[in-house]
């Protein structure tokens, strides 16, 4: 399980990384991360939105309100241009970061890996 | 969705309604975070009220969720904070208009008329300010509290109160301090530059300071005291709301 810390650092990434595939909504954003990480990155879901509203002060994502499959008031989240470059910085950063790791590990790799 | 659900979290919302930095536009977007949680522990065989009691939990406590939104954009809650003080400013702002145009002049020739004495004077004018100015005051209070004790209008209208009655018995006080000495000041200029007036009235005497600014205490008291009843029905709400 990751720490509070190692979470709460990675959720700008993530988030990113998951409106690239598209646009989405909050509940479906955690949704996703849950299910890919196999239950290994655990928010309080509430955490999201702070991060997203963030992300959309700062113009890295864009927010329209639209409707629910049943009907329901629902926000919407999109990439913005500069998300996109923001997010390769990203992708660049803990590329370096996870190349760095496994080079270490690689000589003396952690037994329960 | 049943009734009981639908009053549970309405609860819900005013637990984070009455949080300074969680605005409606983000409950709104919570709530339908809620929501899809919600259809995630409907076979478990609670009651309504235990099912939102469950999905709020993990949507997180208000407290958490207030200080996460204040760190993502601390500005907003001052933003907000201003907006009531300058709503603040011009409500009093028009009232003066009101009461300098049509009161005090009104009663002022009454009570010259009745060969009023000064004390009278500034007790009535006191009395005059304090009943417009309470009178206000209550109306915004009761429109604030009226029938939506449990609505986040009460919320809104009891910060506001808390806000406008602070900064109006500051912004009092302080005319009054500034109205003392720029008198003082102007009549030391006017005796400097021209040699001919005198000294008729000291105005740092506390005869002058009483019978000056009496009348306005009718005026800030009120501010005051509804801006405690705002803070109390702010905290009391606060209490009820917590899930």
């Amino acid at each position: 399980m990751a720490t509070k810390e190692l979470v709460a650092a990675s959720s700008r990434p993530l988030v990113l990384s998951i409106l690239e595939r598209g646009e989405s909504y909050g509940y479906a954003i955690i949704q996703e991360v849950k299910q890919l990480s196999g239950g290994e990155l655990q928010w309080t879901d509430g955490m999201l939105y702070p991060v997203l509203h963030r992300l959309e002060r700062e113009g890295l994502i864009e927010s329209r309100w639209g409707k629910s499959d049943t009907g329901r008031k629902r926000k919407y989240y999109k990439l913005s241009r500069d998300g996109g470059k923001a997010l390769q910085a990203e992708k660049a950063q803990w590329v370096n970061v996870h190349n760095t790791l496994a080079q270490l590990w690689g000589v003396k790799p952690c037994p329960t890996m | 969705m049943s009734d009981d659900v639908n009053v549970s979290i309405r609860r819900w919302r005013d637990s984070l309604a009455c949080r300074e930095s969680i605005t409606t536009e983000k409950i709104d977007e919570l709530q339908d975070h809620l929501e899809n949680e919600l259809r995630s522990v409907t076979t478990q065989g609670l009651t309504p009220e235990e099912r939102v009691w469950v999905a709020a939990g993990r949507v997180g406590g208000p407290a958490e969720l207030d200080r996460l939104f204040y760190e993502a954009d601390p500005g907003l809650v001052w933003r907000r904070r201003i907006l009531w003080m300058i709503v603040g400013y011009l409500v009093v702002q028009l009232w003066t208009v009101a009461l300098n145009g049509l009161v005090t002049p009104l009663f002022s020739n009454l009570f010259a008329l009745a060969g009023m004495e000064r004390w009278l004077y500034a007790v009535s004018f006191m009395g005059i300010f304090g009943i417009t100015i309470g009178g206000t005051m209550w109306l915004l209070y009761r429109l604030g509290t009226r029938g939506t004790a449990k609505s986040s209008a009460t919320f809104t209208w009891a910060r506001g109160l808390v806000v406008f009655g602070g900064f109006m018995t500051g912004y009092t006080v302080l005319s009054i301090l500034c109205g003392a000495v720029s008198a003082q000041v102007n009549l030391l200029i006017a005796q400097g530059l021209y040699d001919r007036y005198t000294v008729e009235m000291d105005y740092w005497t506390w005869e002058y300071l009483v019978f000056a600014w009496m009348p306005y205490t009718g005026y800030w008291v009120p501010l005051m005291v509804f801006g405690l009843l705002g803070v109390l029905a702010w905290r009391a709400a606060r209490q009820r709301a917590v899930v």
